[in-house]
């Protein structure tokens, strides 16, 4: 039946015949090897987001986007802060987010919020699966998200307003200037929110109100192309105003304040060509993110909690590449990290310092058009966790024109946040400590001391140096055009992770606290394969659709299930069973299929522009452990007390997202465009916390442009 | 020395309430037993406005498994118990906790598979107040819902003061075992466990 299906699209597809256009992209993608290469040579699995998708989409929030996107997941963080990138089944910790090709900081608890970047002034955003430590480094574990601002070669001017559902307003304001071969661009916007909540009786807001400005500054002069000296410089600024109610074991207290969050970085670079051939790339990075938390009580006044935090990571780097001939190119780069790290979660408030010295080395091979061979190496030098290689290789094998295969081997790491290695943090209401593992010796020292341990829980002279997180991972696709008028496409992938740094529990005080730190123990793997199909419904009407089924399990409960030691506890009959291989469900936050369909309409004569999306989900698991939304309770996901999904545990439900947008553009200038996301109001609040309900928006945007 | 004698009462009172003899498995030696909300030093009294519980006693509940009888603190300093509960803490009476000479290790499997010890079994005594043989290794803990729960598949095997072997099971920290205990509402350390108990003094259980 289904080849039947597959068969009637395939001659209908065929029956399109002359009225569609080019449906494929000769993108440009900076991101896969650091230099320029067209969409159809990258040999590594890669997809671009462009900004007329961004805009058809009424998207305003990175997030937004990026949910959408084939095989990236938007999972909010088991503590309800936050949301993070899930990508290849990989936790948001292990995707560098780039801006401009330079990392975004502040990683609070391993995730990038990314409710932070405006999609306001994108271009385009380059997504690259798989390991991609070869050419980032650290962070690079699962892959890269590079998110490509604009600054076009024009003068324009364009205002772009929107107001949506909960007093949301997002205003932005990006010019361009250009003079001869300089330059300008500046950008602002200014989001705002009212916040919402999922439980009108409890005091506070699940999501309290916050306003955020995002300023940014590029200055471009080109000489003749010979010399490029540019500088990018951003301003980042949010507050949040705090009401709400916090809730520990005996008792509940209101408080009031405020979060600050202040991320800066500025990057000059300048470029040198060298003949035909060859160039230079010099750039300073420098970045600076910072989060203050202040919390009052209501009925004294007095300070409740406070908590800051700041990131600064300084980072000069020089790259250079150079045509050996029309085949062959190699491109060499070298660079320091600097980086810092002070909190109040660590011991002593003062700033903890690492620096990475590395290198670089890529050679990118061609071979009449049909092999696209990408060789590359990097070596990072840190004295706290020693030195890294990090090899990838990526081949495309052109068997027609139309017809591509891609397979991919490489590495990845991830470095010991400094959380990992110099947290300090008591939560005695709710009865834990947590420290890190250059912390914990002389913390249980003092504990040992003063007679307060309990029991030890873990070998504490096998916690000490952390080692990076590592993995391994293979990708292998294909991709076929059919006649410029639909393209097939899928990718197998596999992810081998060992090292994964996991909270261990310690020791136990007298007084029930568990001591916490971390250690390198786990194992685990992903796998999975991804596929979409695009395709051109009418000359109007493009559609894409997108599966990924996804497999991610820790190989230590597989090994423990082999060797039958798993077991679950029926929670009425309170009798232990054994748990199989097939009852084991994988890790928790991860849906074991996730679809969508998107139609994008678009008339280029009228004007009108549509688009209708669906997003499914399929059933996942939140937990171990209980979670808190506001106060509430939200039970843990694990039924049987085995502290492992699998199939006899409590799992969200699958679930379907519909975004629809409608847009019409006005005398060539003017954009007005109305939607909603989420269209029938989906919500599961205590589980599905970053997901509100229904958005509806309206957007008007003002375009000017003089040649 | 009256609180002590209260506590004991009423902890005596909700163990022959709760305590049942189940028939043997199988022949005369071998014996069965479930035990319901065994009182392991809980709260006797909750804060009016917090519900926060106090008035802790501070002191074991001593537990001999040969006719499942709960034994007077004032017998704490002999052999007379095999094992002892106080909130998630479980002692054997040897070494660090008392003079007798008990002992346990962990059989990590189903409690049925458990049919007879393996002669390399090595039973371990409670060294220090740190290092105990059952101690706190039974439980997870739950830091957001403050839930114990029972480890599945763990089953602690004991050699009992009069040389008997007992296997046992936890199966709730809670009176009355609800299925979804909820730490703020239901009274906890209230053990119930089931342990059976070879009393021909072989390993067998079966």
């Amino acid at each position: 039946m289904r080849l039947i299906i597959t068969f009637c699209l395939f001659l209908w597809i065929e029956s399109l015949g002359a009225q569609s256009d080019s449906v494929h992209l000769n993108e440009v993608i900076i991101t896969a090897t650091k230099t320029e290469r067209s969409i159809g040579t990258v040999p590594m699995p890669v997809s671009v987001i462009k900004a007329k998708i961004i805009n058809q989409s009424g998207s305003s929030r990175l997030q937004d986007i990026l949910n959408e996107q084939n095989g990236l997941n938007v999972v909010a963080q088991i503590n309800g802060f936050g949301n993070g990138i899930q990508m290849q089944g990989l936790n948001p910790d292990y995707t560098m987010i780039l801006l401009d090709g330079e990392p975004v900081i502040g990683r609070l608890t391993g995730n990038l919020e990314l409710n932070r970047v405006t999609l306001a002034n994108v271009k385009k955003i380059e997504i690259i699966k798989g390991p991609s430590s070869s050419l980032y480094g650290s962070e690079a574990l699962g892959g890269v998200i590079n998110i490509i601002t604009k600054s076009p070669l024009q003068n324009q001017l364009e205002i772009g307003l929107k107001y949506a559902t909960n007093n949301t307003q997002d205003v932005s304001l990006n010019s361009n200037w250009n003079h001869a071969n300089l330059n300008i661009s500046l950008f602002g916007n200014h989001y705002r929110t009212s916040g919402f909540d999922f439980h009108p009786d409890i005091y506070g807001q699940t999501v309290s109100p916050y306003y955020n400005s995002t300023l940014q500054f590029q200055i471009k002069q080109d000489w003749n192309g010979k010399h490029l000296l540019m500088l990018n410089a951003k301003a980042f600024r949010e507050v949040q105003e705090n009401n709400y109610q916090v809730v520990n074991s005996l008792d509940s207290i209101r408080v009031f304040g405020t979060t600050q969050i202040n991320d800066y970085s500025i990057s000059p670079q300048y470029k040198l060509k060298i003949g035909e051939r060859a160039f230079i790339n010099f750039t300073n990075y420098g970045s600076i993110y910072q989060a203050y938390t202040y919390l009052n009580q209501n009925a004294s006044g007095l300070a409740y909690y406070t908590d800051s935090f700041e990131q600064r990571l300084f980072k000069p780097e020089i790259q250079a590449s150079c045509f050996f001939n029309t085949n062959q190119k190699y491109t060499i780069g070298a660079g320091l990290a600097f980086e810092g790290v002070k909190t109040n979660r660590y011991d002593d408030n003062k700033f903890r310092k690492q620096h990475t010295d590395y290198l670089y080395i890529q050679h990118e091979f061609s071979w009449k058009h049909k092999i696209e061979w990408v060789n590359g190496i990097r070596f990072d030098m840190n004295p706290v966790y020693g030195n890294q290689w990090s090899p990838k290789t990526a081949i495309q094998w052109t068997l027609k024109p139309a017809f591509k295969l891609k397979a991919s081997f490489g590495t990845g790491f991830k470095a010991p946040d400094f959380r990992y290695l110099y947290l300090n943090f008591r939560n005695a209401a709710a009865g834990y400590f947590v420290y890190g593992t250059s912390e914990l010796k002389s913390e249980l020292e003092l504990l040992e001391q003063k007679g307060e341990i309990q029991q030890y829980l873990y070998d504490v002279n096998s916690i000490g140096k952390l080692f990076p997180e590592k993995s391994i991972a293979v990708n292998f696709g294909a991709q076929y055009d059919f006649h410029n008028k639909a393209q097939f496409e899928f990718n197998l992938f596999r992810n081998d992770l060992k090292n994964l740094i996991e909270t261990q529990a310690v020791a136990v005080t007298k007084d029930l606290k568990t001591i916490y730190s971390y250690s390198n123990i786990k194992k685990a793997y992903t796998q999975g394969i991804e596929g979409s199909i695009r395709f051109k419904i009418t000359k109007a009407i493009q559609a894409e659709l997108n599966s990924q089924i996804l497999y991610a399990k820790d190989k230590e409960v597989i090994q423990l299930i082999e060797d039958g030691l798993v077991f679950g506890r029926d929670p009425v009959t309170k009798v232990s069973y054994r748990i199989s291989k097939s009852d084991y469900f994988g890790l928790y936050n991860r849906s074991r299929h996730t679809e969508s369909i998107k139609l994008f309409y678009e008339n280029s004569k009228s004007n009108w522009n549509a688009s209708f999306r669906i997003i499914y989900k399929s059933k996942f698991g939140i937990s171990n452990t209980a979670g808190s939304v506001q106060g509430n309770i939200r039970p843990s996901s694990d039924i049987n007390s085995n502290a492992i999904l699998d199939r006899y545990d409590h799992f969200v439900s699958g679930y379907l997202l519909c975004n629809v947008s409608v847009s019409k553009l006005l005398f060539s200038k003017l954009k007005i465009q109305a939607g909603a996301d989420n269209l029938f109001n989906y919500t599961d609040p205590d589980r599905i916390p970053n997901l509100f309900g229904r958005n509806l928006y309206i957007t008007i945007n003002y375009k000017l442009i003089k040649n | 020395m009256k609180t002590w004698f209260l506590i004991l009462g009423i902890g005596l009172m909700g163990f022959l309430l709760s305590c049942s003899d189940d028939d043997p498995v199988t022949g005369v030696s071998v014996q069965s037993v479930s035990i319901r909300n065994l009182a392991a030093d809980p709260a006797t009294s909750y804060d009016p406005t917090t519900g926060a519980p106090s008035g802790f006693s501070n002191l074991f509940t001593f537990f001999r498994f040969s006719d499942s009888t709960i034994v007077p603190n004032s017998d704490s300093a002999t052999g007379k118990w095999d094992i002892a509960f106080r909130s998630t803490t479980i002692l054997v009476n040897s070494q660090s906790s008392g003079p007798g000479q008990a002992e346990a290790f962990t059989f990590n499997g189903l409690f049925s598979d458990l049919k007879v010890i393996s002669q390399d079994s090595i039973f371990k005594k409670d060294l220090s107040p740190t290092e105990l043989a059952i101690g706190k290794t039974w439980y997870n803990y739950d830091p957001v819902s403050y839930i114990i729960s029972p480890k599945p598949g763990k089953v602690f095997v004991i050699k009992t003061n009069d040389n008997k072997y007992v296997k046992m099971e936890i199966l709730s920290f809670y009176k009355d075992a609800p299925a979804s205990p909820n730490a703020q509402r239901d009274p906890a350390r209230y053990y119930t466990f089931r342990y059976v108990i070879q009393t021909d003094g072989s390993k067998k259980f079966e």
